[in-house]
């Protein structure tokens, strides 16, 4: 479990899709969860900062857990996810403030996601009504943004959840520099992904 | 309501009395079709003490909502009934175009309960349902009895039908469709032969309207964009077919070889994909709707036919010590004319062979021996000499001379061509599985071995029992759309969602699938203890528990069951004995008490 | 130092037929090294095996060595 851990911790602050401090990560491992300790580095997480804990209720040791536990509660209990990547992608998190919804331009994009909803909320760090609203989208998608914070990627394994993550990263930054480019897009492909 | 026709068609055959039945919404929106409607039904119909073999056992034949849409890989149904092989709930199914051609007459499908004065077979289209002497068809096998109710009745029927074997009633025989296509596994081609009912013809050219063509069309585009794009189905699979395996699961050492002695194969390259393509191809063949086209058309010097497919290439060649490809080519040929499930079939010959050489069988049979193993095949069929006891499945038959833990089984049902003690969460699924040993309800293989969706570690138990749950309930819903395994490789629940939406109009989300498989599972349950299995039958041979793999990569390894299946139970929301909660059954609103 | 190389299912194209399978190395390789000298592209050859235990393609190949190369396949 640790090796997952730290392999995709690492990954993730190396393509900068969290900063120092930022992000979390949990698997489910059926009525108990291994999630990341509140404030650890992803980078260079150690076997410590795994802290395992009950899906319905507290345990001992919880307040080490992330702050974002109850989010990943409500996700497991919700959805048929076996991990969750929250993370903090630069790209996607401005593309989100502009957006209510993230149309990948590349085909590549397109392929793996189609869409990614954006979701507004007032508070957005481990608040009750992410943990109730959330998941509702996480059913049907892969990944999700939350307007202004970052992004819940769901997956059977953790790498896949990393995937999605990297993924619409990869599809913001096609269209941040799409439009920075000001001119025509010649064949524009993403026109039904609305319907998707 | 799209998708669905609605109506069931009910085959009395003591007394002949046919109806048309409307299971309703309810019933389609909690099971689906296929898998999930027939376990609701036999649940309901068919309980303790019935033998299965009497004519109080029934015969559900289902299509799904998505059977015969242009769906790629629907044109699929499964047959339902009590297995008198293992004596669970089980369900088989198969491609072809019969389900297409039954939904197309307009049923959904077919209950057949009772029992036959003499043989009969049920011609069905859309104006009338009759049934039909078959005497004359009686004895005939797979190829020229649908050659015999085709020519009768005209090319546009399919036929489902069973062979020798069905009619003798032996216990691992199967129900072909469309004369190569196999309901393979369970022994349900004896329960047809109970009920003296040879064959079953349907044609029908109805449209299938989806409720949303134009949603319809988008989601085809998006899934047709992978099945192209994966180099499973767009290379590997056209290329050579589900043999393509042999290679690597022998290069993993989890390929078992004579009756799971050893977990590797001297000569695997001689029976593997790339020899079939080299030296016995001549053509491909898809099922209805099927852009993969799997199904190899072969030739050997004395015979020609379909297949052999991985699992009964390994069945028939190294589970029985046999590398001659023709043999096994020629072997698989018979079955498929005798109307035999090509695992089972090796799995016990092979059982057979090892009593042999322990001397607890008193039997000219030895491992290697290509020679006598197509005259063992009709043996079976015919249920002539020791074929007599083999017919009755390994699980009998090692009983009877003592040698129990020869037997590779679980709950009655042969395991098919992996060697749990390389692939860990394959042993927690072959464990669990309600239909006993097989590798369709949780193919842990993929993430375990070929990296789909991703890699985990093969000889880890850490994590497997929440894959297994995962991959049983997601299975359970794809059986019931029904779809086949192959796309499954490709896209994932997010699209057979959003299709069967487009078919219905009724909205489902991926997670749906989830929940309708995770109810069928636990109904499956249900009925299984129902019928006195208990957690003592969540089990392995004792070999893969307590021998640990002597040569190659799985090394030392055996399967650490107990770990797993603790985890598993709780995981599930079942007691410590395998039950599941008062609390599990009404969150999944089955109230079956 | 001496490798066995086996290449399958569409793989095989990049291997003649009276190939060695036996390589004899001067130098010490990666796997994805090796593969590159024999003309087998990286992304066509995802499932990598050495003595039957999956290795990705920077594993350091050691004398003795038996490597099996797949590309993504599935069925079962």
């Amino acid at each position: 479990m640790y090796s997952q851990f730290s392999q995709i911790g690492r990954d993730l602050f190396v393509q900068g899709l969290n900063s120092s401090h930022s992000g979390n990560m949990s698997v489910r491992l059926g009525d108990r969860l291994v999630i990341t300790r509140r404030g650890s580095m992803l980078h260079n997480l150690k076997e410590s900062d795994l802290i395992e804990t009950g899906l319905e209720s507290n345990d001992s040791h919880i307040t080490l857990a992330s702050t974002e536990v109850g989010v990943h509660r409500s996700i497991y209990k919700n959805t048929s996810a076996l991990a969750i990547v929250h993370a903090h992608p630069v790209y996607a998190t401005a593309l989100s403030l502009m957006e209510d919804e993230i149309i990948p331009l590349d085909s590549e994009g397109q392929y793996m996601l189609h869409k990614i909803p954006v979701i507004g909320f007032e508070h957005t760090v481990g608040s009750a009504e992410v943990a109730r609203v959330l998941p509702e989208f996480l059913k049907e998608y892969k990944i999700v943004m939350i307007r202004g914070h970052g992004s819940f990627a769901v997956g059977q394994l953790l790498e896949e959840a990393y995937q999605w993550t990297s993924s619409l990263e990869n599809i913001c930054k096609i269209i941040y520099l799409t439009r920075t480019l000001n001119g025509n897009i010649k064949e524009k492909k993403n026109k039904d992904y609305n319907k998707w | 309501m799209n998708g669905w026709t609605g109506r069931i068609l009910r085959i009395n055959l003591t007394d002949q009395k046919i109806n048309i039945e409307e299971p309703g919404h309810d019933s389609y929106s909690r099971f689906l079709g296929g898998r999930g409607l027939g376990c609701h039904i036999l649940w309901q119909e068919v309980g303790p003490p019935t033998d299965p073999l009497a004519p109080e056992n029934k015969l559900i034949f289902l299509t799904g909502p998505l059977t015969g849409t242009q769906v790629p890989t629907s044109g699929r149904f499964t047959v339902t009934s009590k297995s008198p092989l293992t004596g669970t709930v089980f369900d088989s199914n198969s491609g072809g175009i019969w389900g297409v051609r039954l939904k197309k007459a307009g049923y959904d499908g077919l209950i057949i309960e009772g029992k036959a004065a003499k043989p009969v077979y049920i011609l069905i289209n859309e104006k009338e349902v009759v049934l039909k002497d078959a005497q004359k068809l009686w004895g005939l096998n797979v190829p020229d009895t649908t050659g015999a109710v085709t020519g009768a009745e005209g090319r546009g029927y399919s036929v489902a039908c069973i062979g020798p074997a069905g009619e003798n009633r032996v216990k691992i025989s199967c129900i072909m469709n469309d004369n190569t296509r196999a309901l393979g596994r369970g022994g349900l081609g004896a329960v047809m032969g109970s009920k003296l009912l040879k064959a079953i013809a349907v044609k029908g050219v109805q449209k299938i309207r989806p409720a949303d063509p134009e949603k319809l069309a988008f989601i085809l585009y998006e899934t047709n964009k992978w099945i192209k794009a994966n180099p499973i189905t767009s290379q590997g699979l056209p290329e050579f077919g589900t043999p393509v395996l042999v290679n690597l699961m022998n290069e993993c050492g989890i390929f078992p070889s004579f009756n799971f002695q050893e977990s590797q194969f001297p000569d695997a390259e001689n029976i593997s994909g790339e020899a079939v393509a080299e030296k016995i191809l001549v053509g491909k063949k898809g099922c209805y709707g099927c852009p993969i086209k799997c199904t190899r058309l072969t030739q050997t010097k004395n015979d020609s036919g379909e297949g052999p497919e991985y699992e009964s290439i390994w069945a028939l060649g190294p589970q029985c010590g046999i590398n001659d490809l023709e043999a096994v080519a020629e072997a698989n040929y018979l079955c498929n004319r005798l109307g035999l499930d090509t695992i089972s079939v090796g799995v016990t010959i092979g059982c057979a062979m090892e009593m042999a050489a322990k001397k607890l069988v008193d039997a000219d049979i030895r491992f290697g021996d290509a020679a006598k193993l197509s005259s063992l095949i009709e043996d079976i069929a015919y249920r002539r000499g020791l074929g007599q006891e083999l017919a009755e499945g390994s699980r009998a038959f090692a009983r009877k001379y003592g040698g129990q833990q020869f037997a590779m089984q679980v709950k009655g049902l042969e395991l098919p061509a992996y060697d749990p003690r390389g692939v860990q969460g394959m042993g927690l699924g072959f464990a669990t599985s309600n239909r006993g040993g097989c590798h369709l309800r949780a193919y842990m293989v993929g993430p375990e071995i070929l990296g789909v969706p991703k890699m985990v570690d093969r000889f880890s138990t850490e994590g497997k029992a929440g894959l297994t749950i995962f991959y049983q309930n997601l299975n359970a819903a794809m059986d019931s759309l029904i779809i086949c395994r192959f796309t499954g490789l490709t896209v994932s629940e997010e699209y057979f969602a959003r299709l069967l939406s487009a078919v219905t109009g009724a909205d489902f989300q991926p997670q749906d699938l989830h929940t309708v498989g995770e109810r069928i599972w636990n109904l499956e349950r249900m009925y299984n203890l129902r019928e006195g299995f208990s957690s003592a039958d969540d089990t392995l041979p004792e070999r893969l528990l307590k021998e640990p793999v002597q040569h190659g990569p799985s090394k030392g390894h055996v399967v650490y069951l107990d770990r797993m299946l603790r985890d598993y139970y709780r995981f599930r929301g079942w007691d410590v004995q395998g039950v599941p909660t008062a609390k599990k059954l009404s969150e999944l609103g089955l109230e079956v008490g | 130092m001496q490798v066995e190389l086996k290449l399958f299912a569409s793989l095989r194209k990049y291997q003649s037929k009276g190939d060695r399978t036996r390589i004899d190395l001067k130098e010490t390789l990666t796997v994805g090294q090796l593969l590159q000298k024999k003309g087998v592209p990286l992304e066509e050859a995802p499932l990598v095996l050495v003595n039957g235990v999956r290795v990705d393609h920077d594993y350091q190949l050691r004398d003795g060595d038996a490597v099996s190369v797949f590309p993504l396949i599935g069925g079962g």
